[in-house]
């Protein structure tokens, strides 16, 4: 068993509306896939089928268990936030630390309290005295103290500042991460999320419109600011999106070899925010 | 022994979210009573030692006064722990769907079974316990002063109130009766337990409104199809063990126990070492089991019910 979560005609509709129109995918340990889709794409419904949230039709294996009959199992192994503030408003912070330490085999207290010193959070103050963003920050100290094989982050950083989304990232990649965990993000902020990224998963109106490698993606896509002489050439080569930039047309090719696109412009990484709007218009 | 210690952790989490209800509502009413037991008391003896007023500190008197007082005690302390603990099962599984804590909860190694079993053993063992141990506490500290005032005007009453079985025996019965109401009160608590799962507004209204309309349609349909059969044997299991059985000495409704020991002459001690405690006799019967079964149904069926909602 090699994948960590592998889904064949993953589906589910709620009445009429189809949510999630029959996905496959494989997602490998040892990465950090990025599902990034638009509201009401299909994306939570797909996780929320992942952590057994959900019933849905198709199959679907995560380390090895069926998420619908051996979610009790998967729960020893895997972990996730599927929304945030979602704490319960009578919860102390070492209430918090002490049940989540009594429950969970993986759950390693030095490491919340680490991470909890990095906050404003006292061990006696509840939630409902906090800010939004000192939640989510009680939330994710808990999430990342336990080594799970598996970690589900549904926009993990809604609600909080800059600087603490950034310490979460560097967190979560240097601190957090390694070979054997496999963890995948939903945020609206690619932006932010892009650099420790390894894997990209779009999905649209209930399909996968890509699923591919950082480094494939790097291969596969360039962006050409296009030189007004060369725009008509350019075209020719069937850019999968255009934009104008400070009169220049920049072009998004797929598959098109660098040398042919040297001639036209200046070549560059197209960022993955670009690269998400390309495809969402193409699927239109 | 994993499952114990989880179970132990949702035990606390129950505690910590329902202090006010669990807690603080039975400290509460002990300080009202106490309160006015022990103003009344010293009001009482002030004036009636002074002024030489001829009264009856006889043993009987004393005993009666003291079972008095301990009934109004029970009655209070008994309706009060049925009021919040209805409040307390009602709010069970609603209360984390509607602030969607569930998603939390869920995030962690706990079966569905697991929480639904925490929930009833706070419900049945330790809202009676809390209320039951409130109620000893304060009845002593109100004999405790009764004792004081009088001693103070040289009269000791510590025997009267003290050394016979009407304090203790009642006590004993308490404590006794309370594997029964454990076992009675179930199918009660599992209903309000199951609606509590599935919905997650006006609970309350669900509960009530679900076995009134079943009842209804039976006895429409009783009259229409011309059945002619008795809906009272209906009636009793729907309402009087389906939605009141929490209330407690419910049971009395049904089965005509001797009084307890309100019989028993002073002086006779009456409980430690026998177990035929008229409720005990319950027991035998068929009802309370048939309830148990159907309570542990329900209760498995509001697991599954949380299992599939996960919002």
């Amino acid at each position: 068993m090699n994948a960590v979560v592998s889904a064949k005609q993953l589906r589910k509709t709620y009445g009429k509306e189809v949510a999630v129109d029959g996905i496959s995918f494989d997602i490998p340990a040892g990465r950090i896939v990025g599902l990034i889709g638009p509201n009401g794409s299909g994306k939570t419904t797909t996780l929320k089928a992942i952590l057994g949230l959900t019933s849905y039709e198709g199959q679907l294996n995560v380390l090895g268990l069926n998420p619908k009959t051996q979610r009790d199992a998967l729960m020893e192994e895997i972990c996730f936030i599927a929304d945030v503030a979602i704490l319960p408003a009578w919860l102390k912070v070492k209430d918090a630390v002490d049940f989540v330490e009594g429950v969970h085999a993986r759950f390693n207290r030095q490491k919340a309290e680490r991470y909890l010193a990095k906050t404003k959070l006292t061990p006696d103050m509840k939630v409902k005295a906090m800010s939004k963003g000192m939640v989510v920050q009680l939330h994710l100290a808990l999430v990342m103290a336990i080594d799970a094989k598996l970690l589900v982050l549904d926009e993990p950083t809604l609600g909080l500042d800059i600087l603490y989304r950034k310490q979460f990232y560097q967190d979560l990649l240097e601190d957090y991460f390694d070979q054997n965990k496999t963890i995948i993000i939903t945020t609206h902020q690619v932006e932010e999320v892009e650099h420790i990224l390894t894997d990209l998963l779009f999905i649209q109106n209930g399909k996968i419109t890509l699923s591919a490698s950082m480094d494939d993606v790097e291969e596969r896509f360039i962006e050409v600011a296009v030189n007004p002489m060369h725009v008509e050439q350019a075209q020719a080569l069937h850019p999968i999106d255009q934009r104008t930039m400070f009169g220049k047309t920049v072009m998004l090719f797929d598959g098109v070899k660098p040398e042919l696109l040297q001639a036209l412009g200046d070549l560059r990484r197209p960022s993955v925010a670009d690269l998400f709007v390309a495809t969402m218009k193409g699927e239109k | 022994m994993k499952q114990l210690t989880t179970l132990k952790w949702l035990l606390k989490r129950e505690i910590w979210e329902n202090k006010a209800l669990l807690i603080w509502s039975n400290l509460a009413l002990a300080g009202v009573i106490l309160l006015v037991t022990i103003l009344g008391v010293f009001r009482w003896s002030s004036i009636v030692f002074a002024n030489n007023v001829p009264v009856n500190l006889q043993v009987e008197t004393v005993s009666a006064g003291v079972a008095v007082y301990f009934n109004t005690g029970f009655t209070i302390f008994a309706l009060m722990m049925a009021l919040t603990m209805y409040s307390y099962v009602s709010g069970s599984l609603s209360q984390e769907r509607k602030d969607r804590s569930i998603l939390f909860w869920k995030s962690l190694p706990i079966s569905d079974e697991l929480t639904v079993l925490s929930k009833a053993i706070v419900a049945l063992i330790l809202f009676p316990l809390m209320a039951s141990v409130t109620l000893i506490l304060t009845m002593l500290i109100s004999m405790f002063a009764v004792y004081i005032a009088c001693a103070i005007h040289g009269v000791s009453l510590f025997a009267a109130l003290f050394g016979n079985g009407v304090l203790w025996g009642r006590i004993g019965t308490m404590c006794l009766s309370l594997p029964v109401y454990v076992a009675w009160a179930l199918p009660t608590v599992s209903w309000i337990i199951l609606v509590s799962s599935r919905f997650i507004r006006r609970v309350s209204l669900w509960v009530a409104l679900i076995p009134i309309a079943i009842y209804f349609i039976f006895a429409i349909f009783n009259e229409i199809s011309g059945l002619k059969m008795g809906t009272s044997g209906l009636a009793y299991v729907l309402f009087t063990r389906g939605l009141f059985s929490i209330v407690p000495n419910n049971w009395m409704s049904n089965f005509h126990i001797s009084p307890a020991l309100d019989a028993v002459p002073n002086g006779a001690v009456h409980f430690g070492g026998s177990t035929d405690l008229p409720a005990w006799s319950l027991f035998a019967s068929a009802d309370i089991w048939l309830g148990v079964i159907a309570g542990v149904a329900m209760l498995y069926a509001a697991a599954r019910v949380r299992r599939s909602h996960g919002e």
